[in-house]
């Protein structure tokens, strides 16, 4: 009996339920406030600026260790074409005089 | 580069909120907000008084309540429960602000007088509707959230223990009073 009176007072909730929400006008969005980036911008910002800092370091480092890197300079040629450079590799093919 | 499409409509709201917290994913949570936008201004529309614009700022004020304690969730939470005990804040705090505190009283007037010469009535839906909302409109803010949570949102005992904060056994004799006192007031119906 109370079982049944419970069912009805669902359902009848139910139809008032439906009844009022259909009236209602429902925002359609919701604006978000700005989404915080957690804990990346802590830890981007200071990266970013060491990653600065070395490709700086980088390309203003000191002219003697720039050698390391210099291209090999021909010092001369052979009758057959072949260029001779200073550690004795033969560019030939890269090089001709 | 491997695109992920996810389709938002096919996961849980466990599932949506779990995105909303750990990814701050607004895609989950504009789903989640069109799963219940609606639901939670009905529900304060019914509980306030039937202002639709104050209902509004409430179902929004319960969103924006939501996406800013998204780190509260927790996995497996269930989200009905969470999100309706955000909604149940935000009208106890609504009827605190409108000194109706006082309203919040277990004891039920049943001890009205029942007219005993009271006709049987036709008992169609409308009827047992107009009676029903009557009676519910005499009911204090606690009674009315109490009907609100079981019988309108269909909610359990345990989860409207959860929202309202309150054990299951309190739950349970507070819905068997009301109930009592809801079938003995429409009995013409029934």
């Amino acid at each position: 009996m109370n079982k049944t009176f419970e069912s009805q007072l669902s359902a009848s909730a139910r139809r008032m339920r439906k009844q009022s929400e259909s009236n209602l006008s429902v925002p359609e969005t919701i604006v978000i406030p700005q989404t915080r980036t957690r804990y990346w911008g802590w830890i981007a910002t200071p990266a970013a600026a060491a990653v600065g800092l070395l490709i700086g370091l980088f390309i203003h480092r000191p002219a003697e260790r720039q050698d390391n890197f210099s291209v090999p300079v021909v010092v001369a040629a052979d009758n057959s074409g072949h260029s001779i450079v200073e550690d004795g590799t033969d560019y030939s093919l890269l090089v001709s005089l | 580069m491997i695109a992920l499409i996810v389709n938002y409509k096919s996961l849980s709201d466990g599932q949506l909120m779990e995105r909303v917290r750990r990814k701050d994913d607004e895609n989950a949570f504009a789903e989640i907000y069109r799963r219940y936008a609606r639901l939670l201004q009905g529900f304060f529309f019914r509980r306030l008084g039937g202002d639709e614009e104050q209902s509004a700022d409430h179902m929004q004020d319960t969103f924006l309540k939501v996406w800013s304690s998204r780190w509260q969730y927790s996995d497996g939470q269930p989200f009905r429960t969470w999100i309706f005990s955000i909604a149940y804040n935000l009208c106890k705090n609504t009827y605190r602000q409108n000194k109706h505190e006082q309203e919040y009283l277990d004891s039920f007037p049943i001890d009205e007088p029942i007219s005993e010469d009271s006709t049987p009535l036709k008992l169609d839906a409308a009827t047992f509707d107009s009676a029903l909302q009557q009676e519910l409109a005499r009911l204090n803010e606690a009674q009315q959230m109490l009907f609100e949570l079981r019988f309108t949102q269909e909610l359990t005992v345990p989860e409207i223990a959860a929202i309202i904060d309150i054990p299951e056994g309190t739950v349970k004799s507070r819905l068997n009073t009301l109930t009592n006192y809801l079938r003995l007031k429409l009995k013409d119906y029934e």
